[in-house]
């Protein structure tokens, strides 16, 4: 029941997406009254136009009228149009034509009933339908709200811990100017160890000003030439350039549309952790593209350490990492986190295929994602 | 390379950590001006006006010129740098916003409105004394500033 249900409300949403103009700001308000009335006067002298009173097909232009009347003006106007339609079929079309009679009752009693009833299923779905539409766009403006206050709060909170952080690091350092003399070496390391976490601390929460610049800042969507935006990011990249380091393109990776300079970001940070994480003396990553699907994906390649199972949603999460600072170089755990928001922000959507020990591929599309 | 008398450095700082970082990097740097404090707009309008606790002109020197920090209570700096730089009295003294925020929002309307320089605020001790000497060596040494206009 529930399922159904939910179907339904799927089914109105996708019909109201694609016929946006069937929601009106406004329902049942007086010129919507007055349109169903006139619509039913236009239905009226349409059904006497194309035949004669006495043919029957009383109903003919009037079911159209009552669901129009329900689409522009929801329940009342849809009822309202109903009503005046069983007005006109039991004057005009039931004998003795052009009269109010009791015959009535026995002639034309059932295909009323069947016009009336059809007509308040019609009006009341149309309005359900309205009613859903309605809230669903509330909602939806709610949740974009509620996401653009959380990314204007991030970045004021990542933003405002920076001073006392630098104020941390400052005083750290006049003490290790000024006092050094009169300070013994284990002190002088734990003043060391309040320089290097206050630094860790204001990585951390430049990555975090970074991510939440992302939500706030505009994608832009335009053609771009993904093969010049890799020239860039091989150009800018000196970690290419050590030693045991292989880069290689596999075939032409053609045009997307995005921000050329946030998917130049996409290919650096995974760049980065393919020789980050990388324990082999020979480093291979390899970029490409495929066109199988229905959109194009694109995939970065290594043969590094690879990532377990257990990790392939959990790397995306923000300042998780998979190994202890000391290893691999450490970073903040950001990166993978800023490029998936980089790629949702497109309209994209990432995944990873990884053997441990083996290697791990990325692979992403632009558009297309859910 | 300097006049006689030193001309006083304007110091637009709310927070005392980095007034003290700030000072400290000028004494590194060498740089002997004497220092105003401000800690918030009012206070710095009030001093640039020579009114209020600054009336007496000689306790108000007209500044060298002035590091405003750009996030101030009460009146910003962007506040304090709009008045200034449209009034002619001031608008020659040298304007240096010195802040934390790298937004290109704020920049680009820092210098719409006047301002002589940005500087982003350095994340260390060692990064303050760097700026502190190369905002010295230029605004004190290669730049020839305005006369005084009164």
């Amino acid at each position: 029941m529930l399922r159904s249900l939910e179907a339904i409300h799927r089914l109105r949403l996708q019909i109201t997406d694609r016929f946006p103009f069937l929601v009106p700001k406004q329902r049942g308000c007086i010129q919507h009254n007055l349109l169903a009335v006139a619509l039913m006067i236009f239905a009226l002298l349409v059904r006497l136009a194309i035949a004669p009173v006495n043919a029957g097909l009383q109903y003919v232009t009037f079911f159209p009228a009552v669901t129009l009347a329900a689409v522009a003006g929801g329940f009342k106007p849809g009822i309202l149009a109903t009503v005046i339609g069983l007005v006109f079929a039991t004057y005009i079309f039931t004998p003795p034509y052009y009269s109010f009679s009791i015959e009535v009752f026995h002639t034309s009693f059932w295909s009323n009933m069947v016009f009336l009833i059809d007509g308040i299923i019609v009006s009341y779905s149309i309005e359900s339908m309205h009613r859903y539409r309605q809230r669903y766009e509330k909602e939806l403006k709610e949740v974009k709200a509620i996401n653009k206050e959380l990314d204007e709060f991030t970045y004021i909170a990542s933003h405002d811990l920076k001073e006392p952080l630098r104020g941390i690091h400052n005083y750290a350092s006049v003490i290790k100017e000024d006092c050094a003399d009169k300070l013994d070496d284990e002190v002088m390391q734990y003043v060391n160890s309040i320089q290097r976490l206050a630094d860790r601390m204001t990585t951390l929460t430049d990555s975090l000003l970074e991510y939440s610049r992302l939500g706030c800042t505009k994608i832009k969507k335009e053609s771009v030439d993904v093969d010049s935006i890799m020239d860039d990011v091989t150009e800018d990249m000196s970690s290419l350039r050590s030693d045991g380091v292989k880069l290689q393109r596999s075939g032409k990776l053609g045009n997307a549309t995005g921000d050329a300079i946030r998917i130049g970001e996409v290919f650096q940070n995974l760049i980065a952790n393919s020789i980050k994480y990388n324990d082999k003396p020979e480093k291979l990553v390899e970029v490409g593209r495929d066109d199988k699907g229905a959109h194009p994906v694109f995939y970065v390649r290594d043969n590094g350490i690879g990532i377990p199972p257990q990790h392939k949603e959990s790397v995306f999460r923000i300042f998780k990492r998979l190994h202890e600072q000391s290893k691999y170089g450490g970073g903040t755990g950001a990166g993978l986190t800023i490029v998936k928001k980089i790629i949702e922000r497109h309209g994209g959507h990432i995944w990873l295929e990884s053997v441990p020990g083996a290697g791990t591929t990325f692979y992403f599309t632009l558009c297309g994602g859910e | 390379m300097q006049a006689t008398t030193l001309q006083t450095i304007l110091i637009v700082e709310d927070s005392d950590d980095d007034f003290f970082a700030t000072t400290r990097a000028f004494k590194k740097a060498n740089l002997l001006n004497p220092v105003q404090r401000c800690s918030n707009g009012d206070q710095a309008l009030d001093y640039l006006y020579q009114r209020g606790e600054f009336a007496p002109p000689a306790s108000a020197p007209r500044p060298g010129f002035v590091l405003l920090d750009l996030n101030l209570p009460g009146t910003d700096g962007r506040e304090v740098l709009r008045v200034a730089k449209s009034d002619p009295l001031l608008r020659q003294i040298p304007i240096l916003v010195m802040t934390t925020s790298d937004a290109e929002q704020d920049i680009a309307r820092c210098y719409d409105a006047g301002a002589n320089s940005y500087i982003k605020k350095p994340v260390d001790l060692g990064g303050f004394v760097e700026s502190i000497s190369r905002l010295k060596e230029f605004w004190l040494g290669v730049a020839v500033l305005p006369k005084e206009l009164q």
